[in-house]
């Protein structure tokens, strides 16, 4: 005889809520994770999951304008938020000051970790338009990259603190 | 030459549009979890998984007593006497370390693969064990390999050959 599923399908919960400026409905089991409702039934593969236990920040996204790991979040408890997430940054060709920074100072190699890192600049330089070397690291020390060694990022988050305040970047 | 060039993939890695395995999605793919030993060193008296292939929505399971019928050991490449470690992807009679997989299970979705394993009966027996290098020196202490391969026989034109080294045998 077949055991019957943890969660049937009777239990699965309607989940409402904005992403990049789009209303969207889903549906997930109670206990599914933010992280895996923006993935898995909205297809946002931009955010990416790590380390799944909160550790590594590479789903990182920003939730009624505060970042969030969305990996310790339940997409229950997203119900009627707004969610910035990476796929939102750019508008059309155009892409954010950001990750022009990003792209024009090497701060990224093989991508997986960027997202999160991108997230975690953007509300840093909401907060505080012209950070120092130590505030930046202090700004992105929830998000780990395996691949930069941090020193790239840094100077691009520089870079795009510059770009977004307006001054002339060189180089 | 002489100009900084922008790498051409850093756009789709910028925008969220990069395909890393995990994005990747193909009609009627399965998922598999990984049921894992809770103890550095354990005889495995028994791993019960009919519970686990009675859930809706589970494929398959696969224990280590299978995995060795099925397949080969992992080809060792160190050097004596670890090179006669014999060892497959899930554990086959004994587990070596915590951590180490000792069943796994194949689901429609990942949440029931992953419940799946908690149907999952696996019997212990718990044996000593040695968390450090220096103690793992001593004589008498399970350094030793569990399982020893057994010496394969020549093949037949190994036999043959005028001439064989040593290096190619494994």
């Amino acid at each position: 005889m077949k055991l019957a599923k943890l969660t049937p399908k009777d239990d699965l919960v309607r989940v409402r809520c904005k992403v990049n400026g789009d209303a969207h409905t889903g549906t997930a089991e109670p206990r599914t994770l933010l992280v895996y409702f923006l993935r898995d039934v909205l297809n946002l593969t931009g955010t990416h999951v790590g380390c799944d236990t909160g550790h590594c920040g590479a789903c990182t996204v920003i939730m009624d304008g505060k970042t969030v790991k969305s990996c310790m979040v339940l997409a229950v408890q997203a119900e009627g938020a707004n969610i910035l997430t990476v796929e939102g940054l750019a508008k059309g060709e155009n892409l954010h000051p950001i990750q022009e920074a990003f792209w024009e100072n090497h701060g990224l190699q093989c991508g997986y970790c960027t997202p999160g890192m991108l997230m975690s600049s953007l509300f840093l330089l909401q907060r505080n338009p012209n950070p120092t070397d130590e505030e930046i690291r202090r700004g992105i020390d929830g998000n780990l990259c395996r691949c930069t060694g941090y020193v790239n990022i840094v100077k691009s988050v520089k870079a795009a603190a510059k770009k977004m305040r307006g001054v002339e970047v060189t180089a | 030459m002489g100009h900084p060039l922008k790498r051409k993939e850093d756009r789709r890695l910028l925008t969220g549009l990069g395909k890393f395995v995990d994005d990747i999605k193909l009609p009627g793919m399965a998922y598999a979890a990984i049921l894992r030993s809770p103890y550095a060193h354990a005889r495995i008296l028994g791993i019960d998984v009919s519970k686990a292939e009675r859930l809706e929505g589970v494929v398959c399971t696969l224990v280590g007593e299978e995995v060795a019928k099925l397949t080969d050991p992992f080809l060792q490449i160190s050097s004596p006497p670890a090179n006669k470690l014999k060892d497959y992807c899930l554990a086959v009679g004994k587990v070596h370390f915590a951590g180490e997989p000792v069943a796994a299970v194949v689901a429609e979705t990942r949440s029931t693969a992953e419940d799946a394993l908690e149907l999952i009966d696996a019997e212990y027996e718990a044996v000593d064990h040695v968390l450090d290098a220096k103690e793992a020196l001593k004589p008498g202490r399970s350094r030793t390999p569990p399982t020893q391969a057994t010496r394969r026989p020549r093949p037949r034109a190994l036999c043959a050959a005028p001439f064989a080294t040593s290096r190619l045998q494994t």
